[in-house]
């Protein structure tokens, strides 16, 4: 009875102490990406095995290889392109994007963007904008692109919010303005 | 005040060159400095497997204490865990970003391994890490011959390997675990050169969605041969030769 009971302890002990090892906190704004790996697992047909946990913490449990985390914080990113036609102006983009909260869009992320450095994200960003501004425009003058901000601003957000997509980002706000003389 | 304006332009041009050139020196100082296999971990890293070998080992003694009969019993068992362990060699978590490139002692083809798995390393195996990130590429297309006159063309674009089997296969082949970057520009140079030239310059100059449409679709044709999803693409300035017409 005695070494029943002892075995417990220690197995109650030895539980704990693992818990408190094992345990992994989520930073605010962030997400865990946990990597899983099992050896019966084919090791290249097949959906990649990890988990994504936003918001809350987990367990790095023997299943867990790697734990990666993923910043759910909003990126702004902003692009001036020049107008055609006197007297001169540009037009001037302010984009701000994140990562998607859903789960189908974070496990895209865990892929597409997880570990990439802040300068990519932001030259993706203003590459993008730049683009999707001046299809947008396409051979318009300033008057006409004035007159036709809307149409211009649809266009711009159709076109960035095909590539975030992809990315798994999702566009948060995007502003227009004709900035000139 | 024209010309002022004029200045202001092309400096700010200018500075976006720069930009992009710092942004791909430091791109290839992080990607040289970087040891090749620095982005996959060992698993030992999580200390799950060395804890749970040290738990049995704690458990087994108990029992072994209490219990003498068992000694020998649990001694071996300690020393056919520790036999396992070390014929099951190296292990490597693939992270959901990038794909394992594994070479084999004396064999020249790599294999790979791919996203979300552990890849187990043979005694003197290599493992490469080929990155899933999609990346950003810029460049500027000097002297593109359209079908009546010659332009500057600053290019674009978001790449990323593909995740299909047989587009990592492709790229795998295409890129070892090398950036991607350099022979994707090449193609898509190579492409947009011969797209150009059927193209009359002013539709490039006014992106018409018609010919943008068509130039992405030629350039995402031929990056896919590569194992290369092209993400995005697009002309972000396209200027006349100084003395073309």
């Amino acid at each position: 009875m005695t070494i029943v009971l002892e075995a417990l302890l220690l197995l109650a002990g030895l539980s704990v102490v693992a818990a408190l090892l094992f345990r992994v906190r989520c930073p605010p704004g962030a997400a865990l990406v946990m990597t899983l790996g099992s050896s019966d697992q084919a090791l290249r047909s097949g959906a990649p095995s990890f988990r994504v946990l936003s918001g809350k913490g987990g367990y790095r449990t023997p299943s867990v290889g790697a734990v990666d985390v993923l910043d759910l914080g909003p990126t702004r990113v902003d692009a001036f392109v020049s107008l055609e036609g006197e007297p001169r102006r540009e037009l001037h983009a302010l984009l701000q994007v994140r990562v998607s909260p859903r789960e189908d869009m974070l496990r895209r992320a865990a892929v597409r963007v997880l570990g990439m450095p802040r300068r990519d994200l932001d030259a993706i960003g203003e590459g993008a904008l730049s683009v999707a501004v001046r299809d947008a425009i396409g051979g318009r003058d300033a008057d006409e692109v004035e007159g036709d901000m809307p149409g211009v601003e649809e266009d711009t957000r159709a076109t960035v919010a095909a590539l975030l997509e992809q990315l798994g980002m999702e566009l948060v706000d995007l502003r227009l303005r004709i900035k000139g003389e | 005040m024209s010309a002022y304006r004029d200045d202001l332009a092309a400096a700010r041009e200018r500075i976006r060159a720069l930009e992009t050139e710092i942004q791909t020196l430091q791109r290839q100082n992080e990607t040289s400095l970087q040891s090749a296999g620095s982005h996959l971990v060992q698993p030992g890293a999580s200390h799950s497997p060395t804890t749970l070998a040290l738990g049995g080992v704690i458990v087994l003694g108990f029992v072994a204490l209490r219990v003498t009969t068992v000694a020998p019993l649990a001694l071996g068992a300690v020393l056919l865990l520790l036999l396992i362990l070390s014929l099951r060699g190296r292990a490597l978590v693939v992270r959901p970003n990038e794909i394992a490139v594994v070479r084999g002692k004396h064999e020249s083809i790599p294999t790979w391994v791919s996203s979300g798995r552990i890849a187990r390393l043979r005694m003197g195996a290599t493992a490469e890490s080929l990155s899933l990130r999609a990346q950003p590429l810029s460049f500027t297309l000097h002297g593109l011959t359209t079908a009546d006159a010659q332009v500057n063309a600053e290019v674009f674009a978001v790449l990323a390997v593909r995740r299909d089997d047989e587009g990592i296969e492709r790229a795998v082949r295409t890129f070892g675990a090398g950036p991607i970057e350099p022979i994707s520009q090449a193609a898509l140079e190579e492409t947009l050169r011969a797209f150009a030239k059927d193209v009359p310059s002013k539709d490039l100059l006014a992106r018409r969605g018609g010919t943008c449409d068509r130039m992405r679709r030629a350039c995402r044709e031929s990056l896919h041969e590569l194992g290369v999803d092209l993400l995005m693409a697009g002309l972000l300035d396209v200027r006349t030769v100084e003395g073309e017409p």
